[in-house]
């Protein structure tokens, strides 16, 4: 009975480690957020996605050697913790990143500043002019290195966004077939 | 391992289930859809594990680990409900950089990408979005938010706040 209470107790706080290295990781991008500059968001994601991955990794290999766990064992807890770790990472910096891009978000916080008050489509259309989208598009891709400018025209690098690209175009392809 | 290889074969079934009934007919409202998928696999996999008994008891992870388990499967499950937006939607970065692919070496003018980048291909379907997802109501005087589309806009500025986030094309 004893046994089956620790292996109860230890595989419970074992779910709790992603959960901690994502407090970190908000912790950290509340207090990045608040000793930096406002520019730079996605570096200071990475920063703080980067700690929290230290707590959890570290937690988890300071958690599992103890618990007399095969080597198969072993790497299968520390996979799925890491992994689930990652994933809520993702999440979260995702949240942050939408609250930076998103043009429905944008979209909505501009009807807030109006509630109760109703904001003309055409409106909203004029708030979201596409030249202003895309020299702001424009500008992070230039300076995350994604693509260049020679003269009056740009160029492609290549890159993470890239690869984004060709990652949505085949998923699409696969989930929606022709219709894609 | 087991439960490692059951959170994995939990999701890749929910996947493909989501890409089977995708295949046959795209849902009108897809994240709802997807939602409805990858909540109602789990449920089904244990129901299933239970009417095979002691046959899946070899493959069955220890009930202990399951909390582990849910907690995989529900972050990969949100990070595919991220990763689809970008199925449902073209964003201008990537069209941008489809467009300068495609043109290789030849590069391209900042006119030919405002020619991808337009109002109808990125504007209008975000407003019609908002309204299917019932986050604004439209009026012949104009937008305005639902209370669930309050709620979203509260939660969005709270974050900005927090974070201090500034908004950027």
């Amino acid at each position: 009975m004893r046994g089956v209470e620790e292996l109860l107790s230890w595989q419970a706080a074992l779910a709790l480690i992603p959960l901690l290295g994502l407090a970190i990781d908000v912790l950290s991008q509340l207090v990045l957020s608040r000793i930096t500059r406002p520019a730079g968001h996605v570096r200071k994601q990475f920063l703080s996605f980067g700690v929290g991955l230290a707590v959890a990794a570290g937690s988890l290999l300071a958690a599992l050697p103890g618990r007399r766990l095969g080597p198969a064992d072993l790497a299968g807890y520390l996979l799925l913790g890491i992994l689930t770790y990652a994933f809520l990472g993702f999440c979260f910096f995702n949240v942050i990143n939408l609250n930076v891009s998103s043009m429905r978000i944008r979209m909505v916080m501009e009807i807030r500043r109006q509630h109760p008050h109703p904001v003309p489509v055409a409106a909203l259309r004029a708030r979201y002019g596409m030249a202003e989208v895309l020299d702001a598009r424009l500008r992070r891709l230039e300076s995350g290195r994604q693509i260049t400018r020679r003269g009056d025209r740009y160029y492609l690098r290549g890159g993470a966004v890239l690869r984004i690209a060709h990652f949505f175009s085949g998923l699409r392809s696969f989930l929606l077939g022709d219709a894609a | 391992m087991t439960s490692l290889l059951t959170a994995v074969a939990l999701f890749l079934c929910a996947f493909a289930a989501h890409a089977a009934i995708w295949r046959i007919r795209v849902p009108r409202r897809q994240t709802r859809a997807l939602v409805l998928v990858f909540a109602g696999v789990p449920p089904l996999a244990w129901a299933a594990a239970r009417a095979l008994g002691a046959a899946a008891a070899p493959v069955s992870p220890p009930p202990a680990d399951f909390p582990a388990i849910g907690l995989f499967y529900a972050g990969a499950a949100c990070c595919y409900l991220i990763t689809y937006a970008g199925v449902e939607e073209a964003s201008p970065s990537l069209l941008i950089i489809r467009a300068l692919e495609a043109a290789a070496d030849r590069g391209c003018e900042r006119a030919e990408l405002a020619a991808i980048v337009t109002e109808e291909r990125f504007v209008e379907p975000r407003i019609r979005a908002l309204t299917e997802q019932h986050i604004t109501t439209l009026t012949p005087e104009g937008s305005r938010l639902t209370p669930r589309g309050l709620w979203i806009a509260r939660l969005a500025g709270l974050l900005s706040r927090c974070f201090r986030i500034h908004e950027g094309g």
